[in-house]
This record gives structure tokens, sequence and C-alpha cells, in this order.
């Protein structure tokens, strides 16, 4: 070939190179594609490129490879949609996986057509890992997301119950009062206990009820915290108890919550009715606002106080052992703590007077004001 | 003054496109059975009207596969594709039948390859008419919208894009693509006088 020397640069390239004539025999043989075939260019120069490789001949590259000669572009041969032109291997024997990119090259007024073969066979392991390690993680993305819709369709349907259970429980309560009303006002003292038994166990259920309720709602994203005066709030929630006995002492202030804060202070009076009685009376003090722009309210009531042993877990959640334990249902300041974490404030328990003298509890909480 | 395309006209490069499409169809076709390739229609702007267009099929980033080409005549001709449809299209006609559709390297080098063989389809023709031979880069891909991809500077502004809407059509894929060819003035009006000259 006269050209010789113009292919010798070729010699430096990381692919291998053919280069076939109009007559389809081979006239440039690289040094790289000579090491990938374990040909010599002295072996297949001047032969027919089908002789040399017989599965090209009439073959779907033979035809395309005819194309460049009159006149067409380039041709790819991607490694997806071709086996080898020109058969390749690794120093293992493996065949090479390759592209192959058939280029016109008009010199004088000769065309020649130069095979390029390019190795993908590390490329083509990389992809392929890529891709499996890829559609292995969206499997696990999408399995999480399904297990995410289940649970919120679980919760959607818990609620449903939940929200049917509570509403004719309250009713069939609402009936059982009512007779335990009318019980109450016959002449038999026996029959007038029985009857105030029954109406504390009704109050009971309606407790367990609200906060069953409220703990739904707890679990629920809050809609953000805003200031709601406090003096109002505590008023608000004393409504739900006839006949509450309290006093508040401090400036009024603007504490971040949410509509939830009632529910926290009916749990807290409920907790100083249910062990100091109705009749005894509730101290609520508000605290000036510190400079971390906190605000202690402390609640104080006049009962029997509470054990050191049973300080420790007095907000923890409603289990068995609370409950046994406590005597009580013991959902209430379970849901006090919650919902002062949620409203970023705190809340801890003190006697309500440390001389010993008087017993009785003392419930602090910090809230963040506005 | 722009070169503008009558209804008839439009209708007539539909018509020679279509039959371009035949070698692609069956060179497709031997790898992959069932290709088949439409034109539905075919439009000219100016790069700048496709720079400046709000047009989404302009706007969205796509999977080219172009080459330029210099001789009797000079320009770039390449074949876009939506990018997810890309992917789609390579699957099919590479037989994968699962994953994700993404343009990995392999799929982009097949995107070569498919789009290589519509261009040689279309060049082929085009050479069969005028008559003469024309030199080709190797066929690259870009990705990027039609529109960032044409803005070639001030210079290239006022050359013509010959537009052709094209879909690839395997088994229940259907594959809406943009095949373009961006040509001066005068070497657009020589293309059509040769065609009008072989039609008449």
């Amino acid at each position: 070939m006269a050209n010789d020397n113009f292919f010798k640069i070729t010699e430096l390239f990381p692919v291998g190179i053919c280069v076939i004539d109009g007559t389809n025999r081979i006239a440039f043989w690289n040094r790289l594609i000579s090491e990938w075939t374990g040909k010599t260019s002295d072996e297949v120069s001047g032969k027919i490129l089908c002789e040399v490789f017989p599965h090209l001949s009439g073959s779907s590259f033979e035809e395309r490879i005819k194309e460049i000669f009159t006149g067409a572009p380039p041709a790819i041969f991607s490694s997806q949609l071709h086996g080898a032109i020109i058969p390749t291997y690794l120093p293992s024997g493996e065949p090479r996986i390759q592209t192959t990119t058939v280029l016109p090259l008009r010199i004088e007024d000769e065309i020649y057509a130069v095979i390029v073969v390019e190795d993908c066979t590390e490329l083509k392991r990389e992809v392929t890992a890529y891709r499996r390690m890829k559609d292995s993680a969206i499997l696990a993305l999408n399995d999480k997301i399904n297990a995410e819709k289940e649970v919120v369709r679980a919760n959607e349907e818990s609620n449903l119950y939940l929200g049917i259970m509570s509403h004719d429980l309250k009713n069939t309560n609402a009936i059982i009062m009512s007779y335990a009303l009318k019980m109450a006002e016959f002449d038999n003292p026996e029959v007038v206990n029985y009857a105030k038994k029954i109406m504390m166990a009704s109050t009971g259920i309606n407790d367990i009820i609200r906060n069953v309720s409220v703990v739904r709602k707890m679990s629920h994203e809050s809609q953000g915290l805003r200031p709601f005066p406090l003096k109002m709030v505590i008023k608000d929630a004393a409504r739900n108890f006839e006949g509450l006995k309290y006093e508040i002492i401090g400036d009024d202030v603007r504490i971040f919550c949410d509509d939830l804060i009632s529910e926290l202070f009916v749990n807290i009076f409920s907790n100083c009715v249910n062990h100091a009685g109705i009749a005894s009376k509730i101290h609520i003090t508000i605290g000036e606002k510190n400079d971390k722009g906190y605000v202690r309210v402390s609640v104080a009531d006049e009962g029997p106080g509470i054990s050191e042993e049973r300080k420790a877990d007095i907000f923890a959640k409603f289990t068995k052992k609370v409950r046994e334990e406590s005597g009580d249902e013991g959902t209430g300041l379970y849901i006090v703590k919650v919902l002062m974490t949620r409203y970023n404030g705190n809340v801890s328990i003190e006697d309500a007077y440390p001389d010993a003298i008087r017993k009785g509890l003392k419930i602090c909480l910090d809230f963040k004001t506005a | 003054m722009k070169v503008e395309m009558t209804a008839e006209a439009a209708e007539k490069a539909k018509e020679i496109l279509n039959i371009c499409m035949k070698r692609p169809e069956h060179v497709l076709g031997i790898i992959s059975s069932g290709v088949s390739i439409k034109v539905a229609g075919v439009n000219i702007y100016t790069v700048k009207e496709i720079v400046e267009s709000p047009k989404k099929e302009f706007e969205e980033s796509s999977a080219t596969i172009g080459l330029s080409f210099t001789g009797d005549l000079a320009g770039i001709i390449a074949v876009s594709f939506p990018m997810e449809s890309a992917a789609k299209l390579v699957m099919a006609i590479s037989g994968e039948n699962a994953g994700t559709p993404e343009l990995d390297r392999l799929r982009i080098a097949t995107l070569r390859e498919v789009g290589g063989i519509v261009i040689s389809g279309i060049m082929g023709s085009i050479g069969n008419v005028l008559d003469s031979h024309m030199d080709y880069t190797v066929p690259s891909y870009e990705k990027g919208s039609i529109a960032s991809l044409l803005n070639l500077g001030d210079r290239m502004m006022d050359s013509l894009v010959l537009i052709a809407n094209v879909s690839f059509t395997l088994h229940d894929l259907n594959v809406e693509s943009n095949i373009l060819m961006v040509l001066e003035e005068e070497q657009l009006k020589l293309l059509l006088d040769k065609i009008k000259g072989i039609l008449s």
C-alpha cells in the first residue's frame, strides 16, 4: 500500500485497525489487531476480508461495509447489537466485546474502508454491574414505597374503626351516665353510692375515649405552632370539669402551641381531680419569661402527692406495668409529655409543698413564648 | 429571504424521506424485526427561530446523534430523540426486556449505530440525487435540547434547518423523534431544486 507510512501512526492508537481496499483485500493491519486476533500482518495482508473471516461472507456486515465504498457515511456496529466483525480475544482466551466503526477514506482516487475495533469488554462489565445495582436499588425503593403506602392505608383503616368505635362507645356511655344520674336521685343511700361509682367509671371511659382520640391526632404532623394566650387556654380546658376550683397567679403570656393545647391542660386537670377530688383547688402559677424566651407554668394539686419511686415513670407510656402500678389507665400524663415535646418545651414534676407538711403534686411546664 | 416550503413541497419532501427510510428499516429489521420508521411532516426554520422558539420539542432534553458533511453539499444532519424515549428504543431494538430506561455508555453506542443507520439512509439518497461525493465525520452523541445544540454562534443563525418529524414503531413502542438537517440557504435551495428536477 502506497501510504504505509501514513498508516504507521495508527500503531500508536489503543484500537485495532484494519484497512481494506475497494476489492475487499486487506491493505493494512495494525499491531494491536495482530495481538488481539493472533494473526500477523504478513498472514492477512492482500487477502480478501471474507476469506480471513468467513463468517462475514453474505452477512449484514459485508452489506454495510460495501456501502462505505459507494459513498455512505461511517457505519457503527455496537456491542449490544452485534458480535465481532473481526473476532478478537483477551489473553485468557475469552472473546473481547467490541464496538466497530467502519469509515470511508479517500486517498487520491481510491476509496478504502477503515475498520476500527474498540475493546469495550471492561466497559460492558462495569455498565452491566451498574445496571444490576441500580435495578436492585430501584426494586428496593419500590418495595419501601409500597410498604409505606400499606402503612398509610392500614393507619387510615384503623383510624376509621377507632372513630366508629369511639363514637358508638360515647353514645352507649351517655346512656349509662343518664341511668346513673337517675339512680343518684333515689332515696336509697346504697343505690346512690353505686350510682356515683357508675358515674365515676363512666367519666373514666370518656377520658379513655378522648385520650385515644388525642393520641391519634398526635400521630399526625403538626400543622405548625402558633401563639395562643395561656390564660384563655387554661380557662377553656377548665370548662370540661363542672365545679372545678382553680386559681391563676401571674401575668398572661402567649405560648407557642397548636390546637391540641387544650387536651394538655384537660389531662393535667383530670389527673388533679382523680387524685385530689373535685372539691380541692388547683393552683396555677405563671412565672416570668426567662432569657431563652421560655416561661414556666406550674400546676399544683392538693392530692396525696407521689412517691419517689413513681416519679421516674410518671410520664411513661400506658404500659400494662404502669397501669398495674399506678392504678389508673396512665394515658393522661404520657400525652402531656408528648405534647410538650411537640411544642419544643419540657415537663417535669415536683412536690407541691417541699416542706412535707402538706402534700400535693406540682407539674411544671416550660413553654416557648411568642 | 427564507426558503419557504409550500404545502405541496412539504408533502413531496415527506414522501421522499419516507422512501429514504426504507433502507434504515431494512437494516434495523435484520437486527430486530418489525421496526417501522415513518415521516409525519416536514418544516423549514431558521436556526434563530429554533433557538428562540418557546416550543417544547425544541426545549426538552434530547439525545441527539449527528454528523457533519462537506462536499457539493455541506452542513449538519442529526436525529434527535427525547432522552427516555431514546433509551426505550435502544432497549427494544437490542431486546432488553427489563431494567431502567437510562442512556448509559453501552446504550449510547447503540443509539449512535441506530442514528447512523437512519442518517446513512438519507445521506445515501441525497448523494444519489446530487450524484456527488461527500465526506462525513463519525456520528457523535450529544445531550441537550435541540435549541441549545443548534446555538452554534451568530454566524449560523441564518442557516436553515429542515426538520422532519419521525416516528419509530417497534412492537408496542412508538417513539417520536426529529431529523434535522442544517444547511446554508443556497445549499438548501440547491437540494430542493435537484429534488424538484427529479420529480418533474
